[in-house]
Order: structure tokens, then C-alpha cells, then sequence
């Protein structure tokens, strides 16, 4: 009975998703490293984004709310993951034969090996400014970090790619 | 050579030209970056010199990363998923701050508690023994709110841990009242009343008399609109009912009416899509029996009792038994054949009945008007005399 609770949600929410799901995935597979969790962190976002939706009172900043989320979610997905991995003392073997297909693709893309091997902080501020054509200013206010930062990050970090592309 | 080799190619390329440029901007831009220099920010003038060229290289970037994920598909059914994910999320946040508040009154209240009991232990209070009758206390709460029963659940839990002595049903039920769905901003104009239609339903009566019933009033024009009110009930008592003693009242949680579902679920307002319809629901809890102005005979209604026949077909010599019955029965549905089998349970009840049978009837006309001022649709209750009618709030339909 709730989920018709009011017309608008399931609207606005069909809404964001045609036009916002896929370049959120994207977003979250280029932060984090493997599709299965990126489908999660989008699920996440969303389900997050929409059901704090009286927050998001301008439609026009879902989207923001929605990368917002999806850029502190694969944060905190990876933190996650490297401590499981200081944890385990060794990676599962079975792994990355869960992965198939796209994944493969995924895997032998230099670009995302190069991006992976980046910092954490360059990574988001060249997703973000490339990916998901933000200014240097939304980058700022998104990550929450100072304009300067931003240049900087993103300078060195399109350094430090081509570098592992050359590399590659 | 892959479709993504040109554009990395470009990327690439540009590197060997401009690594310098790029070094030197680094080698300044170090010790700047946390205090946040202005000059750095509004970049020097060799970085305007790259920019020039970066253009390409960005555009190459940008292509690349899009290529990187091009392959990624949204999973099968993640749009259904995030549909019902949502408002369950809501729900549960709804719930986790309406648990909040109840866990916080009664740690409040279970700290003197616990002071005092662990204070007069000579009074023979046992720990245990209250425990245990608190827990039982939230078991009550949990039944009497079976229609919500994972809500009431979930603070019967902390009542029964924390052992504070609130009655569990009331205290998380008022909270939750204002939906905040119904909060949300809303475009959609609303509803007129001739965009609307209204029907009623009734059921039968259960074991107690109890009836429910529900209005249904559907959005048939062609565009959304908003109802933004309840509407009204109102009752015509008829025949035998008395009119000063049937009242029409809000269904709360905890009342008589434990059929009706949770005021929680009701909400202030409803976008209607067209063919969409929202429902009042309304049950009828009877007080007191009809009093036979005129029942069936005493010796008739003793003829009735005499066969206490269950099968509806009964009405051979007991039809005039049935008939004087139906009135004496508080809610028993329309004929006399359907409800003969009960009405001789009764019969015997009465013993001052004289004149013809039938005329004692009662019945309650339960009507909704939209809150539009019009449609109106009614039900009408049989056999009903006295007693009261919870009606609930706008409630989503579950289904057209």
C-alpha cells in the first residue's frame, strides 16, 4: 500500500533512473573496481537520495544528491574492502572467476587499471570532472574539499594517469 | 587495434609534449595546496598555457572513461527493486524514529524504575517477576495491533528488554499518525468533484456484530488531481436505529475497530492518477442490541431456540422465528434466511415481543462525500441499532 503512497515518488524516481541509473553506474565502476558492487552503491544511492527525498527539495539537485552519494558510498565501499583485505590473509581464490563478461572487459581496460592505481582523491576529482562533467567548483563543493585542491588533485592525477597509461 | 586506442593515443600523445609545463605547475603547486592560495587557484600563467591545448587531451579523457563503462548495463529489474526498496526504506526509517522516541520514553521511565526497585529491595519486589509481567504487557500490546503487526513488534521488543510500563500499543501509534509521505511536494491540481466517483462496499458481520466496509472513490478523468482531505461520514439511522445513539468517529489505533488497518497507513493527502482511487474504510461496531419495538412472538422466538438448526434453510415453521429474530440480533446481514441460523441464538433473549415481525428492523446508512463536497456513496448496515462507526482517513488503494 505505501509503495503508491504518493504518485509523485514512483514518477520522480522512474524519472531519475532512465535518465541518471547508467552514468551513476559508470560513475561508481570508474571509483570502485568491480560491476557487482557498483550496482549496489547506485541501489544505495538511490534508495537513500529518494527516501530522504523532502531533503531534496530542487529537482534539479537530485542528480548532485545522487553523485554525491554514489562518490561517498564507493568511499566507504572500498575502506571496507581494504580492511577485509588486511583481514583475510590471502585473496580468494574464487573471486575472479564470479566475474564474467563485462567484467573481463572491465579488467583489460587500461584506463580503469591506470585510474585504480591512482589515489583515492585524484581518482574522484578526474571521474568526476571528466566522467561526469562537473565544473572544478562542483568537484570543490562535492568532495568537500577546496578549489585549489581540486586543480591540484586533477593536475596531478592526469599526470600520474598518463604515466600508468604509457606505462600500460 | 581497438576502437579505444585512438583517443588514448591522443591522451598520450599530448603527455610528451606538456609533462614539463605540468611538472613545473606541481613543483609551485605543492606547498600552496592546503592553504588554498588564491593565486594558485585562479592558476599561474603557465597553466592558461596548457590550457589552451587541453581541449583535446580533456576530450580524450572524457572519451576514455566513457568507453571504460560503456559495457556497464543497469542489472535486470534494478528500477523494480529500487521500487519497492524505496518506500520500504521510508517505512523503516519512519518506524526506527517512531522506536526512538518510544525506546527514549521508556528508558525514561525505566531508570527510576529500576532505581526504585533495586533501592526497596526489602519490599519484596522481585526483578524477576516484574519482568515477566511487563513482558506480558507488550504480548497484549502486540495482539490488540494485529494490523501492523511488525511495527507493534518491533516496540513490543523494547518493552519487554527495557521493562518500562507504558501501555506499547498507544505510544508509538500517535507519532506516526501524520504520514510525512503526504508531506511531499505536490504539482497536480485538486480534485474536483466531478472528476471523481465514489462506490461503497460492505462485508458481513463477523462473530462480534462487527461490520466493515469500505468507500472507494476513483479519479475518472484524465488527469492527475490531489485530494488533500478525508471527507466526511456521516450515518442516517433508520427503522428501529436510534439515531442519538449511533456516532461516526476517527479510527485510532487500539480501538474497538480491529479490522481497520493501522492510522499510520492513513495519509493527508493523495495524488490520484487517472483510474487511480483511493479508500476510506469504515467499520461498524454495534453497542447494544436492537430493542424489539416489535419482534417476533415470545412463543415463535422460543420455537426458533427449540431448532437450532445451522442450515439457512430452517425457515419452515421457524420463518416467522427468523424474521422476529433478525431484530434482536445486533448485526446480522439483510434476510431472514441467511441469518435465521443465528437469529435462534437469540431468540430467546427477547421475551417482551409482540406484533409483527419485522417491523423491529434497524439499519444505519453509513454515506462518504469526497472531500470535494460531492461524490457521495453510502452503505447501509441491516440490523443495526446502535453503535459506533471508525472510519479511517484517505487510504491508498491497493489496487485499481
Amino acid at each position: 500500500m505505501a509503495a503508491d503512497a504518493a504518485g509523485t515518488t514512483v514518477d520522480h524516481l522512474t524519472e531519475t533512473y532512465r535518465a541518471h541509473y547508467r552514468s551513476l553506474l559508470g560513475l561508481a565502476a570508474l571509483l570502485l573496481d568491480d560491476t557487482a558492487s557498483c550496482e549496489d552503491v547506485v541501489q544505495e544511492a538511490f534508495i537513500r537520495v529518494h527516501s530522504a527525498r523532502k531533503r531534496v527539495r530542487d529537482p534539479q539537485k537530485t542528480l548532485a544528491y545522487l553523485r554525491q552519494t554514489v562518490v561517498n558510498l564507493s568511499r566507504s565501499t572500498l575502506r571496507r574492502r581494504i580492511l577485509g583485505l588486511k583481514l583475510l590473509t590471502k585473496p580468494m581464490p574464487d573471486m575472479a572467476s564470479a566475474e564474467e563478461g563485462a567484467y573481463d572487459l572491465l579488467e583489460r581496460d587500461a584506463l580503469k587499471k591506470a585510474l585504480r592505481g591512482l589515489q583515492r582523491r585524484q581518482r574522484e576529482v578526474l571521474v568526476l570532472r571528466y566522467f561526469a562533467d562537473m565544473t572544478e567548483a562542483q568537484v570543490a563543493e562535492a568532495l568537500g574539499i577546496s578549489l585549489g585542491s581540486v586543480k591540484a588533485y586533477g593536475s596531478r592525477g592526469i599526470a600520474a594517469l598518463r604515466v600508468a597509461m604509457e606505462a600500460s | 587495434m581497438s576502437p579505444g586506442d585512438e583517443p588514448r593515443e591522443r591522451f598520450e600523445r599530448r603527455e610528451r609534449h606538456e609533462r614539463n609545463e605540468y611538472d613545473a605547475y606541481f613543483e609551485q603547486d605543492e606547498f600552496d595546496e592546503q592553504a588554498g592560495n588564491t593565486n594558485v587557484n585562479d592558476g599561474p600563467p603557465h597553466r592558461r598555457t596548457g590550457a589552451e591545448n587541453e581541449g583535446e587531451g580533456d576530450e580524450a579523457l572524457r572519451q576514455l572513461m566513457r568507453q571504460a563503462v560503456a559495457d556497464i548495463e543497469p542489472s535486470d529489474g534494478s528500477l523494480d527493486k529500487l521500487r519497492r526498496a524505496v518506500p520500504a526504506r521510508r517505512a523503516r526509517k519512519r518506524q526506527a524514529l517512531v522506536g526512538g522516541i518510544a525506546a527514549s520514553v521508556l528508558v525514561a521511565l525505566a531508570v527510576p524504575a529500576a532505581l526504585h526497585v533495586a533501592n526497596g529491595g526489602i519490599s519484596g519486589v522481585d526483578p524477576a517477576i516484574a519482568g515477566h509481567s511487563e513482558a506480558e504487557h507488550s504480548v497484549a500490546g502486540t495482539s490488540s495491533a494485529s494490523a501492523d503487526a511488525g511495527r507493534s513488534k518491533q516496540v513490543g521488543g523494547t518493552v519487554g528488554g527495557s521493562g518500562g510500563r507504558t501501555g506499547t500499543g498507544r505510544t508509538h501509534g500517535k507519532p506516526a499518525t501524520p504520514s510525512p509521505d503526504a508531506t511531499e511536494a505536490v504539482t497536480s491540481p485538486t480534485c474536483a468533484a466531478d472528476e471523481l466517483t465514489a462506490t461503497a462496499s460492505i462485508g458481513n458481520p463477523d462473530a462480534d456484530g462487527k461490520v466493515y466496509g469500505s468507500f472507494r472513490v476513483s479519479n475518472i478523468s484524465k488527469d492527475s488531481c490531489t485530494v488533500d482531505g478525508p471527507g466526511t461520514v456521516q450515518t442516517i439511522a433508520q427503522g428501529a436505529a436510534d439515531a442519538t445513539k449511533v456516532s461516526v468517529v476517527d479510527h485510532t489505533k487500539g480501538d474497538a475497530a480491529t479490522g481497520l488497518p493501522d492510522p499510520s497507513t492513513e495519509v493527508d493527502q493523495i495524488v490520484l492518477k487517472p483510474g487511480m482511487a483511493y479508500e476510506i474504510r469504515f467499520a461498524w461496531v454495534p453497542s447494544a442490541a436492537c430493542t424489539p419495538s416489535g419482534g417476533g412472538t415470545g412463543s415463535t422466538g422460543g420455537d426458533a431456540t427449540a431448532s437450532p438448526s445451522p442450515s439457512p434453510s430452517a425457515s419452515g415453521g421457524g420463518s416467522t422465528g427468523g424474521t422476529g429474530g433478525t431484530a434482536d440480533h445486533a448485526a446480522a446481514t439483510s434476510t431472514a434466511t441467511t441469518s435465521s441460523g443465528m437469529s435462534t441464538q437469540m431468540g430467546t433473549g427477547t421475551d417482551a415481543g409482540t406484533g409483527t415481525g419485522g417491523s423491529g428492523d434497524g439499519s444505519v446508512a453509513v454515506s462518504h462525500t469526497a472531500e470535494p463536497g460531492d461524490p457521495s456513496a453510502a452503505a447501509t448496515i441491516a440490523n443495526a441499532c446502535a453503535g459506533t462507526v471508525y472510519r479511517t482517513g484517505v487510504l491508498p488503494a491497493s489496487s485499481p
